[in-house]
């Protein structure tokens, strides 16, 4: 029996659409794991990201958590289990570290009620694992992108909820920037088993990372499965249209591209 | 310093100042505009006096300042206060900082609904914020589903637009039924312009009921408001009912601007002065923001009223139209620096 995310025969539409961005999709989130959805732009990673945050229903097909329908869930309940962050998220300008990061325990705090003590831990304890303890004072303005980053992700981890959702968590960061999230990701993973589904471009970071990699192609699973076998050269050649393969050099997951390449099989 | 860093230090230092320093300013800025409110008009009069003819039922001076200023004064304060949070509620809906009941016209919707409630029920006076509430509330909903397109949150232009021309329809008919109903309707240019000339003890019963009825609501929005400054997406992740909480704040909203418009008719830039410049010192957080914010435009609204008063006596100016002299500036000022 599964009790984590899970997409059954799933067709995504974006409002105004006149196609489907997702197709036929099925696909299991196994509780506790580290899962990244990989493919070219275009592919359907937000979608379906989307999809699982309850930002689009169904067009058929089902999305449930719990084996419960994700839309019959109640807001506040559902993002305490379920924690979800956009691709570029934003704030009103002005607004603290601190406030963005208490943000995260909207769905704990009754509308009525003030703070607890579990919220204030949840919400130092964020603070301190992104380093922000300097930073909670400062506007969201004053900040690069990097730091605005991890302010969005200590709000996340405020949440304190067993399923992250993140569209493409090391975008517009730089490398440094870009591996202190991925470790942190790793980190949070390993230390609170909390479930993770990320969409990462970057397909050696999705290998050194990922315990699956789920690889969507026109918005349909191409393949799903154990990162160096789902990132095959074929896989790449169908689905990125490239001439590449993984090779690991001194332990870590490096992909040169050779050239462009013809599908061999397509969808 | 330069102007940069001086921002820089006065928000950090603002995120620090304790509760209770904005509590006492919140505490002298109520006791000033009562102060004021009560002693300056046509005559001028001490606090000491205007304190002792409150106290004393035989004083001269008793009917003047206990049954025609403290009344206005109370009802200015509600109707400042209602107009403000209603303002900082809009502005959150639409996540605009040019929103105001005017100006997305709920006053206008609101104005209408309780016109034609005074012309064609004229007993039913007790009832009218109600009536008042439901015009308002469906002008609101009108601009949100016209200001709405698929896919896309709408633009400050469209909504800004769209209230403009539902305020438009409002005024028209508004117009028409004083034209229609001239022997029964309330004299029209005062409502249009907004006004306190005249309110009694029956007024203030009527606009602080569902003023404060607003702004306790208001009160327990605060974590949904903030939750608003932040994007669509990023607030839903969040545990956000998003379109179940704008309508709760829009309908909250509908009902403040009601409450103000029953009692004043159409007093406008309230609602858009008043958190803006409160935003340039407390950050955008509706913390301080909502209840700050009440009070100062309830003593805006009194300070306003009571300049009306003694500018030109004996004549007392519409304090509508003093509010517009400051709120058209400021408006253009936002469109301006705000709206690329």
């Amino acid at each position: 029996m599964t009790t984590g995310l899970r997409a059954e025969r799933l067709c995504l539409r974006h409002a105004g659409a006149d196609r489907d961005s997702i197709r036929d999709l099925s696909l299991e989130v196994a509780p506790g794991e580290l899962l990244v959805l990989a493919g070219p732009n275009g592919s359907g990673k937000s979608t379906l990201l989307d999809g699982f945050a309850r930002r689009l229903r169904p067009r058929s097909g089902r999305l449930c958590f719990e084996q419960i329908d994700l839309h019959r869930w109640h807001a506040r309940a559902f993002a305490r289990r379920v924690a979800s962050l956009p691709q570029s998220p934003t704030c009103a300008e002005g607004a603290s570290v601190e406030s963005i990061v208490r943000a995260g325990r909207h769905a704990w705090i009754h509308a009525l009620g003030s703070p607890t003590a579990r919220d204030r831990e949840a919400v130092e304890r964020a603070l301190s694992d992104l380093d922000l303890g300097d930073l909670r004072r400062r506007t969201i303005e004053t900040l690069s992108g990097g730091e605005r980053r991890r302010v969005f992700l200590a709000m996340v981890l405020a949440q304190e909820s067993e399923v992250i959702l993140l569209d493409e968590p090391t975008a517009a960061l730089d490398l440094r920037q870009q591996w202190e999230v991925l470790s942190l990701l790793t980190k949070i993973h390993r230390e609170r088993r909390t479930t993770i589904v990320a969409s990462l471009h970057d397909l050696a970071h999705a290998c050194e990372i990922a315990e699956r990699v789920a690889l969507l192609h026109r918005g349909r699973l191409y393949a799903v499965g154990a990162p160096t076998t789902c990132l095959r050269a074929e896989s790449l050649r169908d689905v990125y249209g490239v001439d590449a393969a993984l090779e690991k050099i001194d332990g870590r997951f490096v992909l040169p591209v050779r050239g462009p390449a013809d599908a061999i099989r397509s969808l | 310093m330069t102007s940069a860093s001086v921002t820089l230090w006065w928000r950090t230092e603002q995120a620090r100042r304790p509760a209770i320093v904005w509590s006492s300013l919140a505490g002298v800025l109520l006791l000033a505009a009562l102060v004021i409110g009560i002693c300056v008009g046509p005559t001028l009069h001490s606090p000491a006096t205007a304190l002792r003819a409150l106290l004393d039922h035989a004083d001269p001076l008793h009917v003047v300042l206990g049954e025609i200023r403290l009344p206005r004064v109370l009802a200015g304060l509600a109707v400042g206060a209602a107009l403000a949070t209603s303002g900082a509620l809009l502005q959150a809906v639409v996540r605009n900082p040019l929103a105001d009941p005017g100006i997305l016209g709920v006053t206008a919707g609101a104005g209408l609904a309780a016109l034609a409630t005074i012309v064609l029920w004229p007993h039913a006076t007790l009832w009218l914020p109600l009536f008042a509430f439901a015009g308002g509330l469906v002008e609101v909903v009108f601009v949100l589903l016209l200001a709405w397109r698929r896919g896309a949150e709408s633009s400050a232009l469209r909504i800004v637009l769209t209230g403009v021309a539902l305020q438009a329809l409002c005024l028209a008919g508004a117009s028409i039924l004083t034209f229609l109903f001239a022997d029964r309707a309330p004299a029209f240019s005062a409502f249009l312009v907004g006004s306190l000339n005249g309110t009694g003890w029956s007024d203030v019963a009527m606009v602080a009921i569902p003023t404060a009825i607003g702004l306790i609501a208001a009160l327990a929005s605060i974590g949904s408001l903030d939750l608003l400054l932040l994007d669509e997406a990023t607030a839903a992740g969040r545990g956000l009912d998003i379109r179940r909480t704008r309508f709760w704040l829009a309908s909250v909203g509908a009902l403040l601007a009601a409450a103000a418009v029953s009692v004043a008719g159409l007093v406008g830039f309230v609602g858009l002065v008043v958190p803006n410049a409160l935003r340039l010192v407390t950050g955008p957080s509706h913390r301080l923001l909502i209840p700050i914010g009440a009070v100062a435009g309830g003593a805006l609204v009194v300070f306003a009223d009571a300049t009306a008063r003694a500018s030109v006596p004996p004549l007392e100016l519409p304090v509508g139209a003093l509010l517009a002299l400051v709120g058209g500036p400021y408006f253009l000022w936002l469109l301006w620096s705000r709206i690329p």
